[in-house]
């Protein structure tokens, strides 16, 4: 019976001190996530501001024919398209196992290349 | 021919017992099972040799001076061995999912519910405290944590805890499913939880493996080997300053110290000692504690699932048990059987990781209430 006593206690105890333990590691993840996201999201915001500023110039009526569009322009919209090209396709990966993808090997190959491009160890981020 | 000379030639065969011979053709087991099923090959062939190496009549390998005796007291007396493949492991590992969605943290604790039960089942069997918690940490479902763990609290008895850690964990995908089936209704299964992406920087993946080493090791001093050494491996995963020693980490030392931690727990499966009623009570012990954590994670999982309104699939939460990343895949499987468009993978990998995390400090919890210096 003293084992028993023994062996409930530990269990209280032991369990408690894990639990107690991994929820205060949740809470510093959690906060370091959120220091994370406000850190990018800043810079980003600041982006968007510049962005906006941008938008109303264009605002101005554009030339009809495409030939007479400066080239600061021609720049501006190209990077806007593969800007969008680029985020729709890292957009694409979480629609894709969102819905129904049609096939479990389509969806995976979506995943594997989302992961190991967030994972490569040996590359630095910019 | 004088007789002694004879008794001399022959003394290897005449020093054959029943137990020797039943030991070596539980080595020939293991290595069959590494073989052929290719269950955790890596730790039960070498275990395999060793048991079959022990067991020779008047093996020279466990002499005084002996190889296996060697590799014993070099790396599985002091601890160094699980340590070593523990910096191996943290090297491997991707908290990524866990960094994502750190709420999954609970379901680690959730766990390791089984490690206790085992414990209070062994205390009513008439194990001792230390051997009951010993057999307890099988539940921990992580090799390197058992050995740890059983090493210090009860030595002579690592060799059933290790062969019954390392096959339970081989069959893990044959124990999970009915567990998993059991608990949960056909619904439940089918749970379709949308995974949202988040770029985790590399700042955040440096400062988890310091936060957790410094958080864990001030809170629970007898964690800080394990826990320090798993994070030592995933700093230098992520920092990608070191990559050659990450390399070496988690190929060369890991493989070798693999070798020898097989080897030298082979070498404890001495007949006379191997061969009891307790070992058989280990080994139902160990199967039993793997199906509670499997239940008790499920549990959480479904407890989770009613806190959530019915968006969160309970069977991830059988993920929480360690056995990475094997139990994540399993999980999946289990999804997609019942709906092959569900894929909850990165979320039972998530939990999966906090096993990990959970199975190292509930070791180190234990040690810590069981008094072990």
């Amino acid at each position: 019976m003293d084992n028993v006593g023994f062996g409930l206690y530990l269990t209280l105890y032991g369990m408690g001190t894990v639990l107690g333990l991994l929820l205060l590691l949740m809470l510093a993840l959690k906060a370091v996530g959120w220091y994370d996201q406000r850190r990018t999201v800043r810079p980003a915001a600041r982006e968007g501001n510049a962005a906006a500023r941008l938008t109303d110039q264009l605002h101005e009526p554009l030339p009809q024919n495409p030939d007479e569009l400066s080239p600061e322009l021609l720049a501006a919209i190209s990077i806007a398209v593969i800007t969008h090209a680029r985020v729709r396709r890292g957009q694409a990966a979480p629609a894709m196992r969102q819905f129904e993808p049609g096939s479990q090997l389509f969806a995976s190959r979506w995943v594997a290349v989302g992961r190991s491009y967030q994972n490569h160890p040996w590359r630095r981020e910019n | 021919m004088d007789p002694s000379t004879l008794q001399q030639l022959l003394q290897g065969i005449s020093n054959v017992t029943w137990q020797s011979v039943v030991m070596i053709a539980i080595g020939g087991l293991l290595i069959f099972l590494a073989v052929a099923r290719e269950y955790e090959p890596l730790l039960l062939l070498p275990i395999g040799a060793g048991a079959i190496l022990t067991n020779l009549p008047l093996s020279p390998l466990i002499g005084a001076d002996g190889m296996l005796t060697a590799l014993y007291d070099m790396g599985v007396a002091n601890e160094l061995f699980p340590l070593l493949i523990f910096i191996g492991i943290g090297a491997l590992t991707d908290f990524g999912p866990l960094l994502e969605n750190p709420k999954m943290v609970l379901l680690g604790a959730a766990g390791q519910f089984g490690i206790f039960l085992t414990l209070i089942l062994a205390l009513m069997m008439g194990f001792t405290r230390n051997e009951a918690a010993s057999i307890g940490i099988i539940g921990a479902i992580d090799g390197p944590t058992s050995i740890y763990v059983s090493g210090i609290l009860a030595p002579h008895l690592l060799g059933p805890i290790t062969v019954a850690a390392y096959s339970y964990m081989a069959l893990v995908p044959l124990i999970m499913p009915p567990v998993m089936r059991l608990l949960t209704t056909k619904k439940e299964r089918a749970i379709k939880m949308p995974y949202t992406q988040r770029t985790i920087s590399q700042r955040t993946r440096i400062l988890f493996p310091i936060i957790v080493t410094i958080g864990v090791g001030t809170l629970v001093p007898f964690a800080t080997p394990l826990i320090g050494m798993l994070m030592l491996g995933n700093l230098m995963r992520e920092s990608k300053v070191v990559e050659r020693l990450t390399q070496a980490s988690s190929n060369e030392l890991a493989n070798v110290v693999t070798l020898f931690l097989g080897l030298a727990i082979g070498s404890t499966m001495k007949g006379e000692d191997f061969l009891k009623v307790g070992t058989l009570a280990i080994l139902g012990l160990g199967l039993l504690a793997f199906v509670l954590d499997t239940a008790t994670g499920v549990l959480f999982g479904k407890a989770m699932c009613l806190a959530s309104g019915g968006k969160f699939n309970p069977l991830i939460g059988a993920a929480g048990i360690s056995a990475f990343p094997m139990a994540a895949r399993v999980v999946q499987k289990e999804a997609s059987r019942e709906d092959f468009s569900n894929f909850i993978l990165m979320h039972a990998m998530g939990a999966n990781a906090a096993g990990q995390v959970a199975s190292v400090v509930a070791g180190g919890v234990l040690l810590a209430l069981m008094g072990a210096g």
